[in-house]
């Protein structure tokens, strides 16, 4: 791709706006204990800051750095296995 | 439409410049319809649809009151009719017949059962304007046409050319 | 080279054949139909190395020449009249994504009331969209612009889509004696496919982002500045096919007997041959009187137009669509530059031939006699912009 036209194209990356961690004022943190792996949280996330680790332990991890605490995952957990806690 | 673009052709074979138009809208089978050529010594540069034509091509007698066909065709010009008979007279305009129907039938050309009478009338329009020559008009035929039907289409195109005749 | 009489739409077929190109999307619409019918038969027979998708509407027939131009095909498609109307957004999309192909648009007047007839409103109203838009006069013209439209667009310069506009009916489906030039003569013309990025390889692009508001003013202006790039590219190809195949047809616009002129019609499509032919006439009849034929609407010919106007007392400018409510569109345009220039010079719009209404040389001579006459013995001009209606 070589052209001197301001063209309307991007390319997929990480943190492309900076790390949005830093918005956050609540933190859902994920019970692991009540979590029954089905991945709904990761679906909804809408900054994809949700991983599927696929351990037997540790299902789905949330990344801190781009997690925005906007409390998503939390209301679409089926058994409420994320809870919103104070920064 | 198909003979308008033959007779272009033919034209174009003789070293002149043509253009042709369907009459618009109406370019259904069994529908009367009607198509304009223009044939010019200079490359023809005028796009409009309206014409007073020199020469009219009837393809059929019964279809068009030739008087209608007289009022549009310029003073002076030549009608040339798909006829068995003698129809009403032009005292303005030099008017030609012939029987292409029979030729058509003679030939065996005939499609859904309509008769292909717009080749032979070629054939007479060359005889009668002398425009375009009998070859052009056969070689523009056999370009358009291919197979069998060509030649039967080229005999048509000659029987035409010889057998026209001018109303006295 | 080989002379064959062909309609208007079948030359748009033989232009797509002599252009390389790979995908061609068809949808039927009076009068555009025999398009697509013959580029079939073309692709069928082989004669055409391309493949043909047909689509269930107009907006997927863009849609499909779009999404296969932008992984590197040379694509076309053609549509008329409701048809172009439908494929209306995808139009901004190929523009702002700044993906070249060509399109032909049938010029046909809009329902209702139902009408299948000539009038340019369906292609004016992409005038605003970011395609290059060319008209034209005869279907030699037809055939010689869709190939130098493919090599337009292709230039780095522009990389933006192109229209050609031809009449419906009056082109579409008039027959003359087309020179087709052999294959061999175009052979370093037509060039490879060439575009500023492709969906489709390793390079994993996203097009349409979400930018910044500075940024997508920055798009839409390089658009603009593409636009007037094009005029350069334009006027290069127009020299480079005529050094090929002797065919010239100005650039942007054919200035016709415009020197020394006293008057200037002006005008777009096969109606320009008829005012030349009256241009002639009337200029055996001692009137200084020059046609100029607007050949691209997109970029607009301003600098042929204010070349043409220097000296001239009176323009008329003939319009096949209107603004409803204000002007005829190319009125407009010489309006505002003439204006620009000089406020001395009368500028009269007709509005004429819409919905199929036959406009031949005698309304012309008609309606530039009127004008001479308000001109010469008033020095002015009662209806700036005058309907002239048929059937009169
Ligand atoms: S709080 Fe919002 S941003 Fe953070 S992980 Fe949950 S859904 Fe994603
Ligand atoms: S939605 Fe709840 S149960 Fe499902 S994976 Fe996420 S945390 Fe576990």
């Amino acid at each position: 791709m070589s052209s001197t036209h301001k063209l309307p194209i991007s390319r997929p990356a990480i943190g492309v706006v900076g790390k949005t961690g830093y918005w956050r004022l609540k933190r859902p943190e994920v019970n692991y204990v009540k979590c029954i792996k089905c991945g709904i949280c990761w679906l909804y996330c809408p900054d994809s800051s949700i991983n599927i680790l696929g351990d037997p332990s540790k299902y789905v991890e949330v990344d801190y750095n781009y997690c925005k605490g906007c409390g998503i995952c939390s209301n679409v957990c089926p058994v409420k296995a994320i809870t919103m806690t104070e920064e | 439409m198909t003979a308008a673009n033959i007779l272009a052709r033919a034209a174009c074979l003789a070293g002149l410049w043509s253009q042709t138009y369907p009459f618009f809208g109406a370019e259904r089978r069994g529908a009367p319809v009607s198509a304009s050529v223009r044939i010019s010594k200079d490359r023809i540069r005028s796009k409009y649809i309206y014409i007073q034509p020199d020469v009219a091509i009837v393809l059929d007698h019964k279809l068009y009151n030739p008087v209608n066909i007289y009022q549009s065709v310029k003073e002076g010009g030549i009608v040339i009719i798909n006829t068995p008979f003698k129809v009403v007279k032009s005292y303005k305009h030099k008017v030609f017949y012939i029987n292409a129907n029979e030729i058509a039938r003679k030939l065996g050309l005939f499609f859904a059962g309509w008769s292909l009478v717009n080749m032979p009338m070629l054939g007479a329009f060359s005889k009668v304007t002398g425009l375009v020559g009998l070859e052009h008009v056969i070689q523009s035929v056999r370009e358009y046409i291919h197979g069998e039907l060509a030649e039967l289409n080229v005999e048509a195109v000659k029987l035409a050319y010889n057998e026209v005749y001018e109303d006295e | 080279m080989v002379i064959k009489v062909l309609t208007g739409n079948y030359t748009v077929a033989e232009a797509v054949r002599l252009s390389n190109v790979d995908l061609i999307t068809a949808y039927p619409i009076t009068p555009q139909t025999t398009i697509v019918e013959r580029l079939s038969e073309l692709v069928e027979g082989g004669l055409i190395k391309a493949r043909l998708v047909r689509v269930e509407s107009e907006f997927s027939a863009l849609a499909a020449a779009y999404g296969a131009a932008s992984c590197g095909a040379r694509a076309f498609t053609a549509t008329s009249s409701h048809g172009l109307l439908f494929m209306h957004e995808m139009l901004w999309w190929v523009a702002g994504s700044r993906v070249p192909m060509v399109l032909a648009v049938v010029t046909r007047a809009l329902g209702p009331p139902w009408n299948i007839w000539n009038e340019h409103t369906d292609f004016m109203g992409q005038r605003d969209c970011g395609w290059l838009m060319a008209f034209a006069e005869n279907n030699q013209e037809i055939l010689d612009t869709i190939i130098q439209l493919y090599r337009i667009t292709e230039d780095e310069a522009v990389y933006l889509p192109g229209i050609l506009g031809l009449d419906g009916f009056l082109l579409s489906h008039a027959s003359e004696p087309v020179d087709i030039p052999d294959e061999d003569v175009l052979k370093d013309f037509i060039k490879p496919r060439s575009q500023p990025y492709n969906m489709c390889s390793d390079d994993v692009l996203t097009m349409g982002n979400l930018p910044m508001a500075e940024e997508a003013m920055m798009m839409r202006y390089d658009i603009h500045k593409s636009i007037e790039a094009a005029k350069n590219v334009i006027n290069e190809v127009d020299e480079e096919y005529r050094k090929l195949t002797g065919r010239s047809y100005g650039g942007l616009a054919e200035c016709y007997r415009c020197n020394d002129s006293k008057y200037l019609i002006i005008a777009m499509g096969g109606w320009v041959g008829t005012m030349k032919d009256v241009c002639d006439e009337l200029r055996d009849e001692g009137y200084d009187v020059g046609v100029l034929k607007i050949r691209f609407f997109r970029p607009f010919p301003h600098e042929d137009l204010v070349r043409a106007i220097s000296g001239v007392k009176g323009i008329l400018v003939f319009d096949r669509s209107a603004s409803l409510g204000s002007l005829g569109h190319i009125h407009a345009e010489v309006l505002a530059r003439a204006y620009m220039l000089s406020n001395k010079v009368i500028v009269k719009g007709v509005i004429t031939g819409l919905g199929g209404v036959d406009v031949g040389p005698k309304e012309v001579r008609e309606i530039f006699m009127r004008f001479v006459k308000d001109v010469d013995e008033d020095g002015q001009i009662d209806n700036i912009s005058e309907w002239v209606l048929g059937g009169g």
